[in-house]
């Protein structure tokens, strides 16, 4: 008996735990989620890389009509993923300009899911799978 | 999704030193040993939850009735740990590899909560009414141990689908 | 050619189209895809391995396979028709992808042999054939599980 008690006590933390965490989930919206309808050409100053799993980065300094500049990150697949596609870390310099063709992110924010990316030298190559549920 | 540029700082420099360590920059920019890692993770993860949910199923009556439970439990249990040894040792190393990055992902959290809770689960009922688990022969088991079969069906189930998540942060 | 018409008219579906357009509800039939595959590989592990004499030694196997063969369908169903959906939201994605096909293929023949196994047990036909098949069922279906993490990493 005492132990079956111990055994309701669980669903009750558990339910506090919901309670407590969904409207923190409801709020916060998928940062990952990308827009099919609405792609996006980048060209800009590449000031970092990130060759990492399970996605890449590549992050541009955009400068736009006005002049202004503003740090973009270009999201890709994974190193495995890119070097079957023939993409290599040192295909890419930090200071080289690239263009990432791809798709805004639902929320607005500054990366976009890099779909082909135009290396110095005009080689164009892919970011790998879009991110599971992403547009191809 | 978080830059590392800059690296973020609400990350506790504990967790911060782990990331950065050569071992697990190594691991997070690998071209195989990473997605490797992740196939073993669902390879222990199908052995342990697709064993204990069997075992579970029995102690609710819903398959194997003609079967004791405690021989159930004997014949899967050590499968179980075993895919549990797996799972575990493989989610700590791609943490480690990426907690730089997913410190403040929701559904990591979540996951990580849900997984004390089938942890306080399985040693609740270890203590308790798996101790008489021989008594009960292939007649109904225990509440206590039908609710503790329950729970350890949703919070498992719920453990995989936080973990899926992760992802899409 | 009928495979791409087909391809086509998934992705040109409702569900497809709403599961393209919302990562939260790719997200959730995923998970579901994972944890039917979990189900079935409890329902294969346990059947198998007691074809085998590894597990369940006291039983008879047939009793055991007979018990957890619903289990298998039941996660088999969920498995198919959350992958269904899975497709319908991208279908070129998967048309082009190297590994898709060849998961089918092995998902196909694993499952058969799965099946011809329960039969062999069931009929207690012998117990060589039966440890074949169990051995075989088990690295099929190892094999799908592999190819499947791999179909979204290459």
């Amino acid at each position: 008996m005492r132990f079956l008690r111990l055994a309701l006590y669980i669903p009750a933390l558990l339910g506090g735990a919901v309670a407590v965490g969904a409207p923190a989930i409801a709020h916060h919206s998928f940062a990952a989620m990308y827009d099919a309808k609405r792609p996006i050409r980048l060209e800009g100053r590449l000031v970092r890389v990130e060759w990492t799993n399970p996605h890449s980065y590549f992050h541009l300094e955009v400068i736009n009509k006005r002049g202004e500049k503003s740090v973009w990150a270009c999201e890709g697949a994974g190193p495995g993923a890119l070097s079957r596609r023939g993409f290599n870390r040192s295909d890419i310099k930090i200071g080289e300009t690239l263009v990432v063709d791809g798709y805004l992110a639902k929320n607005g924010s500054r990366i976009i899911d890099a779909r082909r990316i135009t290396l110095p030298g005009g080689r164009v190559v892919s970011g790998g799978t879009p991110g599971d549920g992403g547009p191809s | 999704m978080m830059a590392y540029f800059p690296p973020n700082p609400n990350v506790p420099s504990v967790l911060w030193a782990i990331y950065d360590s050569p071992v697990a920059t190594y691991i997070r920019e690998s071209e195989n040993l990473f997605p490797v890692l992740q196939t073993f993770h669902v390879i222990g993860l199908i052995l342990m939850i697709g064993t204990i949910l069997l075992l579970d199923l029995s102690i609710v009556g819903v398959i194997l009735q003609s079967r004791s439970a405690a021989e159930v439990g004997r014949n899967l249990l050590p499968y179980t740990w075993a895919g549990f040894a797996v799972v575990f040792a493989s989610g700590l190393i791609l943490l480690a590899a990426q907690v730089g990055r997913i410190y403040e992902n929701e559904f990591l959290r979540a996951k990580l909560v849900l997984l004390v809770f089938a942890a306080v689960n399985v040693i609740v009922f270890h203590l308790g009414s798996y101790r008489r688990i021989a008594h009960w022969g292939t007649e109904t088991a225990p509440v206590s141990a039908k609710t503790a079969a329950w729970l350890s069906i949703a919070l498992w189930s719920a453990v995989v689908i936080a973990g899926r998540y992760i992802a899409y942060y | 050619m009928a495979i791409q018409t087909t391809f086509d008219w998934l992705g040109q579906s409702a569900a497809g189209q709403y599961l393209a357009a919302s990562t939260p509800a790719f997200a959730a039939v995923q998970s579901l895809h994972l944890l039917a595959l979990a189900v079935v590989g409890g329902a294969v592990i346990v059947a198998d391995f007691a074809a085998a004499r590894i597990l369940f030694r006291e039983a008879g196997p047939a009793e055991i396979v007979k018990g957890t063969f619903p289990v298998f369908v039941a996660g088999l169903a969920a498995a198919s028709v959350s992958g269904l959906l899975l497709v319908s939201a991208g279908p070129t994605k998967y048309l082009l992808n190297p590994l898709f096909w060849p998961k089918l293929a092995v998902l196909a023949v694993a499952a058969v042999i799965h099946v011809a196994l329960s039969r062999v047990v069931l009929r207690q036909s012998g117990q060589a054939a039966a440890r074949v098949l169990a051995w075989l069922s088990i690295v099929l279906w190892l094999s799908v599980a592999i190819i499947g993490r791999w179909v979204g990493l290459i």
